[in-house]
């Protein structure tokens, strides 16, 4: 018995300017009377060499998880790997949490964001490698600070994200999404949000 | 990328099995946190309830997909949570209990939660797919025993009724307790295969000092020695048809229907 790797659902996209051919894989779509029949053509080749894994990393600072639009999924350090090959790229994501609803629309987010490149995208979410707080880059803690949203810290190190100040209390470890606690900040009398450390 | 590896059928039966138990686990005891949506005695803890039910179903859902992929005979994560009749679901005893009162859903998720972390410190290595899993599941489940520790002792040490209503729900479900930890079916054939680390005997003698180590502090002595002769994973009863009646509803009304 052989037993595949771990997947959410299709991992191809299906977007925009993309068309599933009959073997499942989708790649631009070309315009109508063009086009030779499936069966005839010989392997597409696209013009990959142009394009690096650096390229491809710049596109997806454009892509957000919608329930922290503030920070990118790079700087959220969801993006585990990207690979140009001759024909597609393959990437990897790291969901936050396992149940976290916003895999499938961040995945369309990607396939949107890389759709201007003409080349078939392949994104898989996996647990191969486990998403923590501690992979969110040092621009990316600055930009939740900056949206009223702590950075994830330990226990006694959390500080509020507007005045700065440590004398705050966990109001409950569960908030509104589930990477979220709540906060109350005992000087400037806010309640705010915090990463949680996972 | 996940390497492929290939387990002799009684390896793959038992893992199968292991894994549905898990899952159905999962699913039920998140779906009846979802209940207090919108009902719990706070807002923090209605927020909190509600937060609680997305990471347990969404831990069943990653479980279920491990189980379609490994069955590979068609049913995906969905079919296999809401396609099946109630006899055919494999959670634990303990969680057949209704979420009940408060205090009955504090005792019920303290008591599942402990022993789950005690289960989940089981997997070893020997299917990289679950150990993965269980990895990153591992890192949410610490908040759910943090957050109902935190409730145990407030109850505990509440006094009068809070208390009284806290021992009485442990009581009542303690000797259904252990039947989370029950030995699976070809359990020995798991751990040959470094799926798991040591026996659910050995996952449940240190569930219980875990337990004890909590509630000794609060003054509770409980009884978790598994007495029932009732099996640990199927005859659900009343409660669970009930349930079951609710989270399949929207399947039932509409077969296929896609969001």
């Amino acid at each position: 018995m052989v037993v595949g790797r771990v997947h959410l659902g299709p991992s191809f996209g299906t977007r925009r300017n993309m068309v599933t051919t009959k073997a499942g894989v989708t790649e631009p779509a070309r315009p109508a009377g063009g086009v030779a029949s499936p069966a005839r053509r010989s392997p597409r080749r696209y013009p990959t060499r142009r394009i690096s894994a650096d390229d491809v990393r710049d596109l997806l600072r454009g892509v957000a998880d919608p329930e922290i639009p503030t920070v990118s999924i790079v700087d959220l350090g969801m993006v585990e790997a990207i690979e140009v090959r001759h024909d597609h790229i393959a990437i990897e994501l790291l969901p936050t949490f396992v149940g976290c609803p916003a895999q499938q629309l961040i995945r369309d987010s990607v396939f949107d964001a890389l759709a201007p490149l003409g080349i078939p995208v392949r994104a898989e979410f996996t647990f191969r490698v486990p998403w923590t707080s501690d992979r969110i880059s040092p621009f990316g803690r600055e930009r939740l600070a900056a949206s009223g949203f702590a950075p994830p810290a330990g226990p006694g190190e959390v500080r509020c994200p507007y005045c700065r100040s440590a004398r705050v209390a966990m109001d409950s470890a569960f908030g509104p999404t589930q990477c979220r606690s709540l906060f109350y900040c005992r000087d400037c009398r806010q309640p705010f949000e915090a990463f949680k450390p996972v | 990328m996940t390497p492929a590896v290939t387990f002799e059928p009684r390896v793959s039966a038992a893992l199968a099995d292991f894994l549905l138990s898990m899952a159905d686990d999962e699913f039920v005891i998140g779906f009846s946190d979802s209940e207090w949506t919108g009902i719990a005695p706070i807002l923090e803890e209605d927020v909190a309830m509600s937060s609680l039910a997305q990471d347990e179903l969404g831990h069943a859902r990653a479980l279920y997909e491990l189980l379609a992929d490994l069955r590979a005979d068609g049913h995906d994560a969905d079919a296999l949570a809401y396609d099946r009749e109630p006899e055919a679901y494999r959670h634990a005893r303990l969680l057949d209990h209704g979420r009940g009162d408060w205090a009955t859903t504090i005792a019920r998720r303290f008591l599942y939660d402990t022993a789950d972390a005690a289960r989940l410190a089981s997997v070893g290595e020997g299917w990289p797919p679950l150990a993965d899993l269980v990895a990153k599941i591992r890192r949410e489940e610490r908040y759910h025993v943090m957050h109902v520790t935190l409730w145990a002792e407030r109850l505990a040490n509440g006094g009068g009724e809070a208390r009284s209503r806290f021992l009485d729900a442990l009581e009542a479900l303690a000797p259904d307790a252990g039947s989370v930890l029950a030995s699976p079916d070809g359990e020995s054939a798991l751990i040959g295969a470094g799926i798991l680390t040591r026996p659910m005997a050995d996952a449940a003698s240190a569930w219980r000092a875990d337990v004890a180590a909590i509630l000794g502090p609060l003054g509770i002595t409980l009884n978790l020695a598994n007495t029932e002769a009732r099996p640990a994973r199927a005859e659900h009863g009343e409660a669970f048809r009930w349930l079951w009646g609710e989270f399949t509803s929207v399947r039932r009304s509409e077969p296929g229907a896609t969001w």
